[in-house]
């Protein structure tokens, strides 16, 4: 899979599991941040984000706070996803 | 006045510390954490983190084998600690009992049971459902009420982790107005797998043990337990000659109104709830000898609690404690168990010792108390915190200051004359829509048509009629999209509804910090809850969300009305069966009427899940063949069922000074146990003296009485109830009272009462007649809402013209 391909992927799992009826992947700017600014997401929806990674790519997350980094932006998400990948 | 100061005469305390107080006291003392490797639940995701679990045997504990949940079991032994030290030796209250009240806060019930029943149900084993009997949170309440004679108010609180110190608050509250002269309050939770994995969702729980205030804190230890206390009047303690153990002299509540879980950064809910205690005590914060800090050990909670105290106690800050680190958090006995701990160091001169501190966190400047001291302790203020902002801050004072030259001061100052209460404005949700106007055209005494349910998996499948909400009730016009996206259903019906019952210009009139929120509900969000545990249940790799977890608290749905409409003033929930929203409505105007707020949003509501439908449909509460729901009917067969619904109403109550537009007036609410027969059947007679009673207080007499609207619901035994009941009134009177019923326009669920009353003001605005409640035709001036709860608690409600009043 393509770093694009992978960060389409993302950003359609993340309005998926985050529930983002008014927003379409196209609005999202990959190098944006994804919390506060930018999709204005909250630390309720980074641990939803957390279990998406576990069921979609088999990432089983140990530190938030670390995990956290990696979710500052759907560029930096794809790089941490296509690294830890266990499927 | 000072009679009715609130004081502590007994108290209990189970935990894993030690299940009395003296060995809790010296597992303090000796500084030793109890808190050890998790063996109640197998196959937890998160289970690698300590807890204090309770490894006794529980009917041990309570003396006697008893049914009920392990949360009923733990509550129950520590209330027979309390009731034996404040001097009632044969487990009863006796003579007190028509004045004695329960009050009981809980966040998780019979959870325990219920996931086990789940988990079987997994495997397609429906037999058994037992344990479903004890899933809900009433059921610690009603346990304790029945087995000590208590006949008074009783209820259950559900704000989370604040729910025991919230309970505690309720009973304070009580013995001040005068509704009780005794209370038995407190909070009690088990362990379950719901909060073992939802903590654990939450990256909240710490693996090398909690560290409260450290530099290195990483999360919070679950525990279990209970604290329980005898709360009664000054004047009833001296009356029966028991031994006063503390003063309650002060209670506050706030809700941050800001998020689901996080609290709001500065503290200023927190800031709020102890500002609001001390004002109430007529104390200043040199007075306190100690702070019982709710001190969770996670990152936000002590940060944020550090804030507060420091902007309120400046550079003088007292000790602090927090008791996290020795038996863990015991959610909502946590705030009961310190009230507890709190009154006992009164009188051994100081707090033990906080267990886990290491390093001070630069960010927080404040190190929690290393070593028990010895000093004379006059106030301790002991702060409970919970999901959804919901804080509660309690002062316990010394019981020499009751001689002091300046007595604890009750009631509130603002208190002087808050004078009526009106109903100035009404939402609801139900099948007919997502606002009153549409129930109001509906209202007819035909009733309305139950619409077929899909039960589905992971149940029996096959269906139910059931009067259940449409789709559509307006949430998507109403809540914006970004709000609405981690809502659930039932929080949605919570918000329209309460969205509908208040003006946004009276709700710009008054201040935050006076708007408060009083939810009931009888079963919370089952379906949230239901959708966390499946996965867990269903194998080993089941992945829950955290956003689940979150909205699975009962007071969710109160707290994300406060974050709707910046309602910074109390935030309760009261979560006791069909007289859920009463109980709501009392704690609701209570609070204006104390002179600490001038608007109250109280509503009630409850979903349809297929749980509840399987559930209901075993117990046989329902049945296939009922084409419609007929309460009230002449020709009932034994063999007539109900039908399930749900629905959510809300209303804005005000009081005089600030109401202008007013639908109804709110004379008058209470509730209580329902007195037996040597049959065990109600006691018809002595319900009516007592609803007689309660109007007099207000100077209402029978005569007044236009309408008694009932929770009759055409099963047999219910409506016989309360037939007997208004024929027993109108017995009283010496001429029949009209009695009409609600359940045929909405069907049955235990928040339906609330819908009773919205029909009750359509009655009195000329909106609905009576005709279609199933009344006889005539004027209504006063109407009586009365409703009985399967357990054996009632309430009763009397709502008037608002011009009648003067």
């Amino acid at each position: 899979m393509s770093t694009e391909e992978l960060i389409q992927e993302l950003k359609a799992n993340i309005i998926e599991v985050l529930n983002l009826e008014d927003v379409t992947p196209e609005q999202i700017n990959s190098d944006e941040p994804l919390f506060e600014e930018g999709l204005g997401l909250d630390s309720i929806d980074a641990l939803e984000m957390v279990v998406m990674l576990e069921k979609s790519y088999g990432i089983a997350v140990q530190d938030i706070e670390e995990t956290k980094k990696a979710f500052a932006s759907i560029s930096a998400l794809a790089a941490f996803v296509a690294e830890n990948r266990t499927k | 006045m000072s009679d009715r100061v609130p004081v502590v005469t007994g108290m209990g305390i189970v935990c894993a510390s030690g299940s009395n107080k003296d060995a809790v006291w010296s597992s303090l003392m000796a500084g030793i954490p109890a808190t050890r490797p998790l063996t109640i639940l197998s196959s937890t995701r998160h289970g690698d983190a300590p807890v204090g679990e309770i490894r006794e045997d529980l009917d041990t504990l309570c003396g006697k084998r008893l049914r009920g949940s392990r949360s009923d079991k733990l509550a129950y032994a520590a209330a027979i600690q309390a009731l034996s030290q404040a001097g009632f030796s044969e487990g009863t209250v006796g003579d007190i009992g028509p004045r004695a009240g329960v009050v009981m806060g809980c966040t998780v019930g019979g959870e325990l049971g219920t996931e086990r029943v789940l988990a079987n149900l997994m495997q397609r084993d429906i037999r058994r459902f037992g344990p479903l009997r004890y899933h809900e949170c009433a059921s610690s309440a009603d346990l304790c009420a029945t087995s000590f004679g208590c006949f008074g108010p009783t209820t259950t609180v559900s704000t989370a982790c604040s729910g025991g110190a919230m309970a505690i608050a309720v009973a304070g509250e009580m013995v001040r107005d005068g509704v009780a002269d005794l209370v038995i309050a407190g909070g009690s939770d088990s362990l379950c797998r719901l909060t073992v994995d939802g903590f654990g969702s939450l990256f909240l729980l710490d693996v090398d043990g909690t560290k409260p205030f450290d530099r290195d804190r990483a999360g919070i230890n679950l525990g279990e337990g209970a604290g329980i206390v005898v709360i009664e009047s000054r004047e009833s303690a001296e009356r029966r000659g028991a031994s006063v153990l503390a003063v309650l002299s002060g209670w506050g509540t706030s809700c941050d109104a800001f998020h689901a879980t996080a609290p709001e950064s500065e503290g200023k809910g927190a800031e709020l709830a102890m500002t609001k205690a001390l004002h109430a005590a007529e104390l200043q914060p040199e007075a306190i000898s100690h702070i019982n800090a709710h001190g969770t050990g996670t990152r936000d909670n002590d940060q944020v609690e550090s804030r507060a105290i420091k902007r309120i106690f400046g550079s003088a800050i007292p000790p602090v404690l927090s008791t996290k680190g020795l038996f863990g958090h015991t959610l909502a006995a946590s705030g009961a168990i310190d009230a507890v701990i709190s009154i006992e160091s009164l009188s051994r001169g100081g707090p033990p010792q906080s267990v886990g501190f290491r390093e001070v966190d630069p960010e927080i400047g404040l190190a929690p108390v290393q070593e028990s001291g010895s000093a004379r302790q006059d106030h301790v203020l002991s702060n409970a915190f919970g999901f959804g902002g919901n804080n509660v801050s309690l002062i316990l004072s010394h019981p020499d200051l009751l001689a002091a030259e300046k007595p604890v001061s009750v009631p509130l100052p603002e208190a002087t004359q808050r004078g009526r209460l009106f109903v100035t404005g009404l939402g609801a949700v139900t099948h007919w829509g997502g606002t009153a106007d549409a129930l109001f055209e509906a209202c007819s005494a035909e009733g309305a048509e139950p619409s077929p349910y899909d039960i589905g998996a992971p149940l029996t499948p096959g269906q139910t009629m059931a009067y259940h909400c449409a789709e559509a009730f307006g949430a998507s016009e109403m809540i914006a999209p970004r709000r609405r996206r981690r809502l659930d259903r039932i929080q949605l019906m919570a918000l329209v509804a309460a969205g509908g019952s208040c003006d946004a210009d009276v709700l710009e009139s008054v201040p935050g910090d006076r708007l408060c929120v009083a939810f009931g509900t009888g079963l919370g969000a089952t379906a949230a809850t239901a959708a966390f545990i499946e996965p867990l249940c269903e194998n080993e790799e089941g992945l829950p969300s955290p956003q689940k977890f979150t909205n699975a608290v009962h007071n969710a749905l109160a707290s994300q009305v406060a974050i709707e409409h910046g309602a910074r003033g109390l935030n309760s929930t009261m979560t006791h069966r069909e007289v859920s929203f009463e109980n709501a409505l009392w704690h609701g105007a209570a609070e204006l009427a104390s002179g600490v707020a001038d608007c109250a949003i109280v509503g009630a509501v409850d979903e349809l899940t297929p749980y509840l439908l399987s559930a209901g449909k075993r117990w046989g509460w329902w049945g296939e063949s009922s084409p419609k729901l007929l309460p009230l009917s002449d020709n009932l067969s034994g063999r007539q069922r109900a039908l399930p619904g749900e629905g959510a109403t809300a209303f804005c109550i005000m009081p005089e000074a600030h109401a202008e537009s007013r639908l109804a007036e709110l004379v008058c609410t209470a509730t209580g146990r329902f007195f037996l027969t040597p049959e065990a059947h109600l006691d018809a007679d002595r319900e009516a003296l007592w609803v007689e009673a309660i109007l007099a207080e207000k100077g209402v007499s029978l005569d007044q009485i236009d309408l008694v609207l009932s929770g009759a619901n055409g099963f047999a035994a219910v409506d016989d109830m309360y037939r007997a009941v208004v024929d027993a009134l109108g017995a009283r009177l010496g001429q029949s009272i009209r009695h009409g019923a609600y359940k045929h326009l909405c069907g049955e669920f235990q928040a339906a009462s609330a819908f009773g009353m919205a029909v009750a003001v359509g009655l009195l605005t000329d909106r609905v007649s009576p005709s279609a409640l199933l009344a006889p035709e005539g004027d209504c001036r006063v109407v009586v809402l009365y409703t009985l709860s399967e357990s054996g608690t009632r309430a009763v409600t009397c709502i008037r013209r608002p011009e009648d009043g003067a």
